[in-house]
């Protein structure tokens, strides 16, 4: 997908309201990046950016994609924090480009948990 | 913070962490500097924390951290480079940030911009973003009105928005 002018951003949109209409709106669980200064600085928008990627080439747009600020776990930066269904929320730690599209395809897609790059399950 | 556009994603953020409803954003880039504003109309900060927001130990989530490191990095790395850091605010109004950095040999380099925009613009469906940027002389304005209303957490949305702020980008240069 290439997005070259604004049309084609608003055509996108277009598509997003008339999914959010319908059923489509429910989402199944979530996906949350740490996005606070400890973050950013240890490169958790390339890690945003390969989440997202990954979730539109295996089709997933029944999860959601949520930026979240710092939450205290600075020494494992970029977190992301994975909630599937009523499943207890699962924080991962020092996910770079590569761990991140494994979270979208073992954990987002057939429900594993990475245990290796595991930092903490349920709420903060 | 390796490059200036993380300084300008961690920065912008604080203005959506003040409640801000409408944020604009200017990142002017010339053959010798950096320039950089941020207008909010956020909650403001009064007279009091605005002298402590370039202290490292001085932040409003102590629940969380200790620490507020945005700023302070952000004022050393401009001043480094001969530049400058200033914030003003007033209290249920909103806050200006401009920072210069003058490009020489202690400047980061500029980065991923186009991805601190898209993750900027994505972060927050009650912000309405107001981009301008500027390479010398071609500028590229954003508005996000263009996406108002889609849902901002959709992986598809999300990538479209990235994609587009890159052929914002590509077509600068």
């Amino acid at each position: 997908m290439k997005i070259k002018n604004l049309e084609e951003l608003q055509r996108i949109k277009e598509e997003s309201l008339k999914n959010l209409n319908g059923r489509e709106s429910k989402k199944r669980g979530r996906v949350v990046v740490g996005m606070g200064t400890c973050g950013i600085s240890a490169g958790a928008k390339d890690t945003l950016r390969a989440i997202v990627d990954e979730m539109e080439k295996q089709s997933i747009d029944d999860v959601a994609v949520i930026q979240s600020g710092c939450m205290g776990l600075c020494e494992v930066e970029p977190t992301v924090e994975v909630q599937i269904g009523d499943e207890e929320p699962v924080i991962y730690g020092h996910v770079n480009e590569k761990q991140a599209r494994r979270i979208v395809k073992e954990h987002v897609v057939k429900g594993n948990v990475l245990r290796e790059i595991l930092v903490k399950r349920g709420k903060i | 913070m390796k490059t200036i556009a993380d300084h300008v994603l961690d920065i912008a953020q604080n203005s959506v962490n003040a409640n801000a409803k409408c944020v604009e954003l200017f990142f002017l880039e010339n053959d010798d500097d950096f320039f950089i504003k941020i207008k909010d109309n956020g909650c403001g900060i009064d007279k009091d924390k605005l002298s402590k927001v370039f202290d490292p130990f001085f932040t409003t989530h102590e629940k969380i951290r200790r620490v507020g490191l945005g700023l302070p990095f952000l004022k050393q790395n401009a001043e480094l480079t001969g530049g400058y850091v200033h914030v003003s605010s007033q209290p249920q109004e909103g806050t200006i940030l401009e920072a210069k950095l003058f490009k020489m040999v202690d400047c980061p380099p500029v980065g991923d911009l186009k991805g601190t925009f898209a993750t900027l613009v994505t972060s927050s469906p009650n912000v309405s973003w107001k981009i301008c940027r500027c390479l010398k002389n071609k500028c590229y304005d954003f508005s996000s009105e263009v996406i108002k209303g889609a849902d901002l957490t959709s992986p598809s949305v999300i990538k479209a928005i990235f994609e587009y702020f890159k052929s914002m980008e590509y077509a600068l240069r």
